[in-house]
């Protein structure tokens, strides 16, 4: 059995039994799908009230764009928002600009690195690199 | 090719019609295409109504900024993840905002102008507006940010605890 598919003015013939088999994904959306990258579900059902005039007149293309302008801080600040600012602010992270920071090794301690991360405002961080 | 003494008649959706100049509608990818597909003759003046879903006030303040920025290069230079910042609004703009961001209704006027400018599809106005935003969100804490927004949690205590948990690893 075969159906007719209309690409423009030609009308093109095709097997019906490739219109059932759902085309294959690339690698890298099956590496998507499987992380922990893929959507969250949650409990309740995401929702907008009346007064939610962010929803209701910008357009999701203006809030990723908005979102890009954020910082990390801000982006984790964003994600606590709403679900569809937290779906945002996950997709704004690769894009936005990375927070300088500066490593400074403090000393060595049984094989392991106690380093110094200097972030501009953010102070001084201890973390120790532990080795195997 | 652009013809700067065309003018072309814009009808807003709440149905007043303003005449503009095209080197001022060139910046609006959405006129543009309107006016390319009607396929006119370079010298009708003015050029047939093209519909826009913006109402009056909100496209006189569109207008005005266009007005501004008529030499503006195009096509919009677009920008890097790297040298994207929020920081670098012009003055003339600044003030722009200013203006009518003291405004009642100041929330209202900055999202109707970035809703014009993504539907008319004029890219520096939408990324001004989005940058303005952005400052505006900018070192906001969730509830700061939520009463900015309007918006309301959807998340259960134990969900915004986990993505806490989540955004923290750097930080503890």
């Amino acid at each position: 059995p075969h159906f007719a598919c209309s690409l423009g003015d030609n009308t093109l013939w095709m097997d019906s039994t490739l219109a059932l088999t759902p085309p294959s994904l690339p690698k890298c959306c099956e590496l998507f799908q499987n992380s922990e990258l893929k959507q969250r579900h949650f409990k309740f059902q995401s929702f907008f009230s009346n007064e939610d005039l962010i929803s209701t007149t910008l357009p999701d293309d203006c809030l990723i764009s908005i979102s890009e302008y954020l910082n990390h801080d801000d982006l984790d600040i964003m994600a606590c928002v709403s679900q569809k600012m937290n779906a945002f602010a996950k997709n704004a992270r690769p894009k936005t600009n990375k927070i300088r920071a500066k490593l400074q090794l403090v000393q060595m301690r049984n094989g392991d690195i106690e380093v110094n991360m200097i972030r501009a405002g953010k102070g001084v961080k201890k973390y120790r690199l532990k080795f195997d | 090719r652009i013809y700067p003494l065309m003018r072309v008649t814009l009808t807003t959706s709440d149905g007043a019609s303003v005449t503009v100049s095209r080197q001022l509608t060139k910046h609006s990818g959405f006129i543009e295409k309107a006016i390319t597909d009607m396929a006119v003759d370079d010298n009708a003046v003015p050029l047939s109504a093209v519909a826009v879903d913006v109402d009056d006030a909100t496209l006189k303040l569109v207008i005005e900024w266009l007005t501004e920025h008529r030499d503006d290069a195009l096509p919009y230079p677009e920008k890097t993840d790297e040298e994207r910042r929020a920081d670098d609004i012009p003055a003339w703009d600044q003030a722009f905002v200013q203006k009518w961001d003291t405004k009642e209704d100041q929330q209202q006027t900055l999202y109707a102008v970035i809703t014009a400018a993504d539907k008319l599809d004029i890219k520096g106005l939408l990324d001004m507006t989005c940058k303005t935003l952005a400052n505006k969100i900018n070192g906001k804490t969730v509830e700061e940010m939520r009463e900015i927004l309007q918006l309301e949690c959807d998340f259960t205590e134990e969900e915004l605890a986990e993505i806490r948990k989540e955004n923290a690893w750097c930080e503890n």
